[in-house]
């Protein structure tokens, strides 16, 4: 890293034959979940199978990108090269069902709680191709 | 399996910010004052059981050592989880009559070697089979660290159980007060008040404090496991494995079929060693070795029945956080002092002790026969 203030970069997560699907969404703008070509279940973090009827035929879905924090925490320490801390994690429970881990943002960190309405946006990693869902409060 | 087999040998090095050795080393070093302490020797040695996540390969040790040949090799999963089951793994090669002496280690040099609670390089780490598969989902957001990727959980835990982070100190301020008489400790002599807790500085707010975390540490410790037939006739009073249960699951189910096994509940327990990376987890420990009620978790420790002179001391050693994070296995070690009544910090008449990951939990006790 050169002198001067760090540039923070978010790191792009592994990609692999599951969850590719999720990241790249992300980066065309949308939020996307795994859905069962057979019964229509959704399932998060992708699988392989269908957890509920075992069906092989992956198919994903848009969703509405709305959601309901389920929990959080305000991560201080220890500091890295890829983000300024403190930030803030959450947990969202999506309108559709499943939960994600994202980030909260627009929003001071000690207003952040539990129970709040939040909308998807998205954000770039290191990775050109990958990106990430995030989240702010809704209507903002 | 009740009974069958016992911890028969304890070995432990010293515990340091810096070994200045390898782990092989370390794990060699804990392995031979194990075998010594049971009045063993390598050739005895049949059996060897460690994490998925430890460095050092069974056939390394077995080539330093010079131990000649094994039937039964394990490696258990899930990160420190794995501490309280490779008991259970042991126990069950015995009873099953596959392994005679099983040699159980874990070294690690966690502070002078890749700092085990760092922020992990997410390109750089793999964490398939590391029992850290969900951290992908955490890295992009900035969650890298153990005490982060094992934090996002806790906070409705605490709030349905009324605990905020000044409870924990509850517990630091007692673990610490072991510590404080305990030469191998990290903090021997250095006890601290809520005051202190309370101001250390945030490492995931609302839930840990820096005194909530657990010591990088460097060592290795090992323990030797065999028939309690057989411990008998050893050097040392064997710690019975009177029960032992591991789970995995939402449900895992494991402390039940641990009582269950050896025909024990909580109430019978003299003392408990609860895995302790961070605060958070002793209280889910207590709740789910049906210890004490949620809603009753934060009095109870406030009253000091896990402390010093309590009704359940609870990691009498320091803990992790006190004496040192050998990943789960130096409460392993001491659950047997105590049980053998050679514990710096004895409690009167321990005749039962469980030592606790997650809720994977094996009690061990005095032979009865």
């Amino acid at each position: 890293m050169t002198e001067g203030a760090p540039v923070y970069t978010r790191p792009a997560p592994v990609l692999d034959a599951d969850n590719a699907f999720y990241w790249q969404a992300a980066a065309r703008g949308e939020l996307r979940i795994q859905s069962c070509g057979e019964c229509g279940a959704l399932a998060h973090p992708p699988v392989p199978l269908c957890p509920v009827c075992h069906s092989a035929e992956r198919r994903n879905r848009r969703v509405s990108g709305t959601g309901r924090i389920t929990s959080f925490m305000i991560v201080h320490h220890p500091p890295n090269p890829w983000f300024e801390m403190p930030i803030a994690v959450v947990s969202v429970e999506l309108a559709e069902g499943p939960e994600v881990t994202s980030n909260i943002v627009e929003i001071p960190l000690d207003e952040v709680d539990i129970g709040m309405q939040v909308e998807v946006l998205f954000a770039g990693t290191d990775d050109p191709e990958v990106a990430v869902p995030l989240f702010r409060p809704r209507g903002h | 399996m009740r009974g069958i087999a016992a911890i028969a040998g304890i070995g432990q090095t010293d515990f340091s910010k810096s070994s200045g050795r390898s782990e092989l080393q370390l794990a060699a070093e804990a392995s031979l004052e194990a075998l010594a302490d049971a009045g063993l020797t390598v050739d005895d040695v049949d059996g060897m059981v460690t994490f998925t996540i430890d460095p050092t390969e069974d056939n390394e040790l077995m080539r330093t050592l010079g131990v000649p040949q094994l039937s039964y090799s394990a490696r258990i999963p899930h990160g420190g989880a794995a501490s309280s089951p490779t008991v259970f793994a042991a126990t069950s090669a015995v009873a099953a009559g596959v392994a005679k002496h099983v040699l159980v280690y874990r070294a690690l040099n966690a502070r002078s070697g890749s700092r085990f609670g760092r922020a992990r390089d997410p390109g750089s780490s793999p964490t398939k089979g590391t029992g850290w598969d969900f951290a992908n989902w955490l890295a992009p957001y900035g969650a890298l660290s153990p005490a982060a990727i094992l934090s996002l959980q806790t906070l409705p835990w605490m709030r349905a159980r009324g605990l905020a982070n000044r409870d924990f100190a509850d517990y630091i301020v007692g673990i610490r007060d072991f510590a404080a008489t305990n030469p191998a400790a990290w903090f021997y002599k250095r006890p601290i008040t809520v005051e202190d807790h309370q101001s250390s500085r945030w490492i995931v707010e609302p839930m840990l404090r820096l005194f909530d975390c657990c010591q990088e540490t460097d060592g290795g410790v090992a323990l030797v496991v065999t028939s309690t037939k057989r411990a008998r006739d050893l050097k040392q009073t064997p710690a019975v494995v009177l029960g032992a249960a591991q789970g995995v699951g939402r449900d895992p189910g494991s402390p039940s079929r641990a009582y269950a096994m050896a025909g024990l509940g909580p109430e019978d327990l003299d003392a408990a060693m609860i895995y302790d990376a961070f605060s958070p987890h002793v209280y889910m420990g207590l709740e789910s070795l049906g210890i004490c009620k949620g809603g009753d978790l934060k009095d109870f420790v406030a009253s000091g029945a896990i402390a010093r002179g309590g009704s359940l001391p609870v990691n009498t050693n320091g803990g992790l956080i006190g004496e040192g994070y050998l990943h789960g296995m130096n409460l392993i070690t001491e659950a047997v002092r105590q049980v053998r009544g050679t514990a710096v910090n004895q409690v009167e008449d321990a005749e039962v002790v469980s030592m606790s990951s997650g809720t994977n939990l094996c009690i061990l006790g005095r032979d009865r026969n």
